[in-house]
């Protein structure tokens, strides 16, 4: 330290600290409404669920098998109507056509395997709700709300992907109204399915009336019973 | 405005550190932004993640989960072979208890051949007491027949599916595929109730079993479409009860 600085020099900021004092306020002020919003957008489940699409043990297409051959999703997925869970196919329903179709492929390798040694092919579960919720698949597709509901267009996925946030807000707001989702029982598994609307009425008008109607014929529950913790939460 | 203050209250102009590092801290919030656009838009291979864990993965098995406990890996375990699931219809009005019982359940009995001294498989005619074949019957079996035959035997049964000519195409004949019967044709019709259903439950040839998929009361009701489709081939619309 050199002697000829007088104390007060040594104490003094430099002249353009002054700047610092508002910049400081604005940074806190904008980040204080900025972080949350961020935050908010970055961890909603908008942005954490949507998306999965894990690879699978075979590369099985719901494109070519559903939108191209034209099977039911009930020919595979046979408990929708009956059970809570949605069934994923047995070895042996690929099989039913696979022994004859593809039989040489390798693209197969692991259902034949499967189908020798009888252990199950290790399918990647897409859809995971937290375990502490109860969700049923017959309540739903019972009462006409089609699996492309919250499943989105899987007769046109070639992988299966989640295109729902699958969060308790996106469930609320259709038990909060349900009528905008509800078609006839028979087109639950069509998913490329519009109502016909009648003469000078719009297709979402045409969808509420369809809904509207469904819900009075299905006997759908209130809206304080579809959302009542207990119906979810058991 | 800045030579405005920078004048008036006499400062020196502000270092160019200073207005870097202002610029790089106020583009610094585009950074969480584009990734969370960009997770929005693209799909990804990874499951989400659980930041706080809470009670999603609780030390339950859920359906179709897997399991360290059994050698196969499931969880949730197949039927042992021969039982009935609860809920199975087991309220039997007909005093033929066990004939009723196999007539419902596989549609054949076995009998005991006197003169070649070996069993018999004999094929019920006709449908079992417990289930009522009338329209609502009908309409659930032509159902059920579009979702799991139709794709092989066509909605007319006739063996054109799509699958089949899917098949024609890719020229599977030479991989093993073997064209679906027309289930129409006059030996089909000639083959007893109790024959159909069998085949339904356990395959035929080179058709492949359904019991797994399809409910034994569903069976039945496929049975009796089939015989619908059979009788809409010769018969006046009328015979076939209605179906379209
Ligand atoms: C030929 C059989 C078959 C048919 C028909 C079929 N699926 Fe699938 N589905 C599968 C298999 C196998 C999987 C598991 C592999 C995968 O996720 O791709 C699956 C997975 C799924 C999943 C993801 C499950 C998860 O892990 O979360 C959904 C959703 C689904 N299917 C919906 C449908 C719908 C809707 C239809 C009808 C439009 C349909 N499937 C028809 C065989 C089928
Ligand atoms: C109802 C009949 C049917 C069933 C059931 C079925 N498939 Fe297929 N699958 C087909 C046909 C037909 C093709 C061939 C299409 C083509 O190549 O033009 C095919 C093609 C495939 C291919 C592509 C093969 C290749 O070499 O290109 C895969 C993989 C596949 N299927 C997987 C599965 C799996 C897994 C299952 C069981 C969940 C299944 N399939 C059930 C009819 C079926
Ligand atoms: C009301 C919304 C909803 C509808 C409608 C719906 N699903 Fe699902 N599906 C879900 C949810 C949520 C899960 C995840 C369940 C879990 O993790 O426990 C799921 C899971 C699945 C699975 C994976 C296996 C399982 O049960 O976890 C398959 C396969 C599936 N759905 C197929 C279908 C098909 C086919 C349809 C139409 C017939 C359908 N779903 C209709 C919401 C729905
Ligand atoms: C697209 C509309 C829709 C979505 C999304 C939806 N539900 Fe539902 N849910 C319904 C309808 C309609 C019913 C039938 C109510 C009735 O039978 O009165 C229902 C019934 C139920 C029931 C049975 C209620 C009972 O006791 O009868 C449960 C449980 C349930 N939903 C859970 C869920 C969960 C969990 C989610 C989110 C993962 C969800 N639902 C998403 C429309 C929906
Ligand atoms: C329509 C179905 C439904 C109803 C009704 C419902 N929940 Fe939920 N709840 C869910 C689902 C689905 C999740 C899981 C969301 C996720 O994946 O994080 C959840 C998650 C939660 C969580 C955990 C949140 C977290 O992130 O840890 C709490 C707490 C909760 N619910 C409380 C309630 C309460 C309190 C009520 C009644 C006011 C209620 N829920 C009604 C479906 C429902
Ligand atoms: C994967 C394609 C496929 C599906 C799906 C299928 N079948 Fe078949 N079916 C066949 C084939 C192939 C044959 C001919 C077998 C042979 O001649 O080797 C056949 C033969 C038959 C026969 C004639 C048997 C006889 O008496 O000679 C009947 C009846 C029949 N199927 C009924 C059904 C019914 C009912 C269903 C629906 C539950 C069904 N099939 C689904 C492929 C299929």
């Amino acid at each position: 330290m050199s002697n000829d600085q007088t104390p007060s020099d040594k104490f003094v900021f430099p002249r353009w600290a002054n700047y610092l004092l508002p910049v400081i306020v604005v940074m806190a002020a904008g980040g204080g409404a900025v972080t949350p919003a961020i935050v908010g957008l970055a961890f909603s489940a908008n942005t954490l669920n949507v998306g999965y699409a894990p690879v699978q043990p075979v590369p099985y297409s719901h494109a070519l098998h559903v939108g191209e051959l034209g099977l039911d999703c009930r020919y595979c997925h046979t408990t929708v109507e009956d059970a809570s869970f949605a069934a994923i196919p047995p070895t042996q329903t690929c099989m039913n056509c696979h022994s004859g179709i593809r039989s040489d492929s390798s693209r197969l390798e692991a259902v034949f395997k499967s189908n020798e040694t009888g252990e199950p092919v290790q399918w990647v579960k897409v859809h995971d709700l937290p375990d502490y919720v109860y969700f049923n698949h017959s309540a739903h597709v019972n009462k006409g709300v089609s699996c492309v509901s919250c499943h989105g267009r899987v007769d046109k996925m070639a992988v299966v992907q989640q295109v729902k946030p699958l969060s308790m807000g996106w469930c609320l707001d259709c038990h909060r109204a349900p009528e905008k989702h509800l078609r006839p029982l028979d087109k639950v598994t069509d998913l490329a399915w519009e109502p016909t609307p009648e003469a000078g009425e719009t297709l979402e008008n045409a969808r509420l009336r369809i809904g509207r109607e469904q819900k009075k014929k299905l006997l759908i529950n209130d809206e304080a019973y579809m959302t009542s913790c207990s119906t979810c939460h058991r | 405005m800045l030579k405005w203050i920078v004048e008036e209250l006499k400062l020196p102009a502000p270092p160019f550190w200073l207005i870097g590092g202002l610029l790089i801290l106020m583009c610094l919030p585009l950074v969480p932004l584009a990734l969370t656009a960009r997770a929005r838009v693209s799909s990804s291979q990874k499951p989400r993640p659980h930041i706080f864990l809470d009670m999603d993965k609780q030390t339950k098995f859920k359906a179709q989960a897997d399991s360290p406990v059994f050698a196969d890996g499931r969880a949730m375990r197949p039927p042992v072979a021969g039982t009935l699931a609860w809920g199975e219809k087991a309220d039997l009005p007909n005093p033929d208890l066990l004939a009723e019982e196999d007539h419902y359940f596989r549609g054949y009995r076995l009998e005991k051949n006197a003169a070649t001294g070996g069993v018999d498989t004999v094929y019920y005619q006709g449908f079992p007491g417990r289930v009522s074949v009338d329209q609502a019957f009908l309409s659930r079996g032509q159902r059920q027949f579009n979702i799991y035959c139709s794709p092989c035997h066509g909605l007319g049964g006739l063996g054109d599916g799509p699958i089949h000519q899917r098949a024609l195409k890719i020229n599977a004949g030479s991989t093993g595929w073997v064209q679906p019967s027309d289930v129409t044709d006059a030996e089909r019709a000639s083959r007893p109730e109790g024959h159909m259903f069998n085949t339904i439950t356990n395959g035929i040839r080179n058709m492949a079993s359904y019991g797994a998929q399809i409910s034994v009361e569903d069976r039945w009701a496929i049975v009796a479409y089939l015989r619908a489709l059979q009788m809409s081939q010769d018969a006046p619309a009328s015979l076939a009860g209605g179906i379209e």
